[in-house]
């Protein structure tokens, strides 16, 4: 049987799981970096677990210290592995099991028990000192990305999975602080020389492993994903070739029908529910020149109507690389159904542009041919509104 | 960091010392034999025994003096007589004085 390792750190409960596991006949044979492996044998009460820091050299107790604690009642079971690298597995603690009740406890001195915990009370308060930090970076960015418009951050990582991968570095990190800060806070009961407890519950233990292991599949699922997935180099495809509908309004609804279908890639975002560019009519040879007809839409539905105010805010600046458009109610237009709207024309180049939010939906759409996008806003509106819906 | 030298004794290794005084132990010789001296007060696991023979080896406060098979028998050296004078005479004097001033109370 083969169950997720509780977080050694965290001395106590997993003596506790390691006996509880023992009286139901399960006993621990092995203790990796995230799975245990536990073998079936008799159900055996009053069977004691104890963790003991391996030390600064992290490897296995030699065969004349096996025996000499056997001979005083206590076996050598296994070591948690810390690390693994080039060198081999660093171990963290190793793990003795007594089978008799009269045995002396393993660990017996408190002052010597906390020393033996030096070295990862060392390696704990590193963790923490470079890991508050990190963290406070980590928060410091995703509250940047979110709220500070101006810098136009929110455009650029719209489609990326940037945000969901700081915040799961931010959690992994404090995860790393809390159990530094759960040994310290162990080793300081010993310090005061306070009977530190064999035994502790070991729900939340369990309950921290799980929520940290999902934290890790995650990031491997989203590192993963990207890796087949990335986000400059997926192909547009024709919007027929999609399943539901794609959100946009087509040339030929505009009156001015191209000659090529449509075409769509759809954008899977953590911070909207959908994220969609198209492109319509003669893009290939838009350095040539030529008239058009040629329309391109950017759509994305997020997740709270504040963001896309925000994305708005970075569209306009953007469009203010052509024109100082800033709050300039000229360039505002009132169309209902639609919470605000914005339309500006290319009088020399014949470029129409239009910017339209709706609740969380956002559209942008560039526009070169001879229909007037002002006639058609009731048909952007109606596509948000179908879109709103699902 | 550099290591700090023993200066001062706990409990489990001032019996460790005085078990090892008279004659040379090996480990379970030492636990029994701290155990029957204080009626089971002292209790020392082989966690912490081990890392108090490990500790007083790299002190040179005893040497293994001879093995058979993994059974390592310890000995005493004079570093380790002269801490535990010191650590004697250290308690002799908190007893003396713990004991004076009771003696005053009481005669007050």
């Amino acid at each position: 049987m083969r169950k997720l390792a509780l977080d050694p750190m965290e001395v106590p409960a997993v003596q506790a799981w390691l006996e509880d596991w023992a009286a139901q006949g399960w006993y621990v044979e092995s203790y990796g970096r995230n799975l245990v492996s536990f073998a079936r044998g008799e159900r055996r009460e009053h069977i004691r677990y104890r963790l003991q820091p391996s030390g600064p050299q992290g490897g296995e107790p030699d065969q004349d210290t096996r025996e000499a604690y056997r001979e005083m009642g206590w076996t050598y079971v296994c070591s948690t592995v810390g690390s693994r690298n080039f060198g081999g597995v660093r171990t963290e603690f190793h793990i003795w099991r007594c089978e008799d009740p009269a045995a002396t406890e393993l660990d017996t001195d408190q002052t010597l028990r906390e020393e033996a915990y030096g070295d990862l009370l060392r390696r704990g308060w590193r963790n923490i000192w470079l890991g508050v930090p990190l963290a406070a970076v980590a928060l410091a960015l995703m509250l940047w990305l979110v709220w500070d418009r101006p810098r136009g951050y929110l455009l650029d990582l719209r489609t990326s999975s940037t945000p969901l991968m700081l915040c799961c570095h931010g959690l992994l990190v404090l995860h790393l602080i809390s159990r530094s800060v759960r040994l310290i806070r162990f080793t300081r009961q010993l310090r005061r020389q306070e009977p530190a407890p064999q035994r502790a519950p070991w729900g939340w233990a369990r309950a921290r492993v799980w929520v940290f292991q999902g934290l890790y599949a995650l990031i491997l699922l989203v590192m993963t994903g990207s890796l087949f997935r990335p986000y400059d180099s997926r192909p547009y495809l024709p919007v027929s070739q999609y399943e539901g509908a794609v959100p946009y309004v087509s040339l030929a609804e505009l009156g001015t029908p191209a000659a090529e279908e449509a075409e769509a890639v759809d954008f899977h975002s953590f911070w909207g529910k959908a994220a969609w560019w198209t492109l319509e009519g003669d893009y290939e040879h838009l350095e040539e020149g030529g008239d058009g007809p040629r329309c391109s839409a950017e759509y994305y539905s997020l997740r709270f109507p504040s963001m896309a105010k925000n994305l708005e805010a970075q569209m306009l600046k953007r469009w203010s690389f052509a024109i100082d458009i800033g709050e300039d109610p000229e360039f505002r237009v009132s169309v209902p159904g639609a919470d605000s709207a914005w339309y500006w024309r290319d009088e020399l180049k014949g470029w129409q542009f239009l910017l339209l939010r709706r609740g969380g939906q956002v559209l942008d759409v560039s526009y070169q041919g001879e229909a007037d996008l002002r006639e058609h806003l009731d048909s952007y509106v109606t596509m948000l509104e179908r879109f709103r819906q699902g | 960091m550099a290591r700090q030298p023993l200066k001062s004794l706990t409990e489990s290794m001032f019996y460790v010392l005085l078990a090892l005084w008279r004659q040379e132990r090996c480990g379970t010789e030492i636990a029994a034999y701290v155990r029957q001296l204080t009626a089971g007060r002292v209790a020392l696991g082989p966690g912490t025994l081990y890392a108090i023979l490990g500790k007083f080896q790299e002190e040179a406060l005893i040497k293994e003096s001879w093995s058979q098979g993994r059974m390592r028998v310890y000995r005493i050296t004079d570093a380790g007589r002269a801490l535990f004078r010191q650590e004697l005479e250290n308690m002799r004097r908190c007893v003396d004085d713990g004991q004076r001033e009771l003696g005053e109370e009481e005669e007050t």
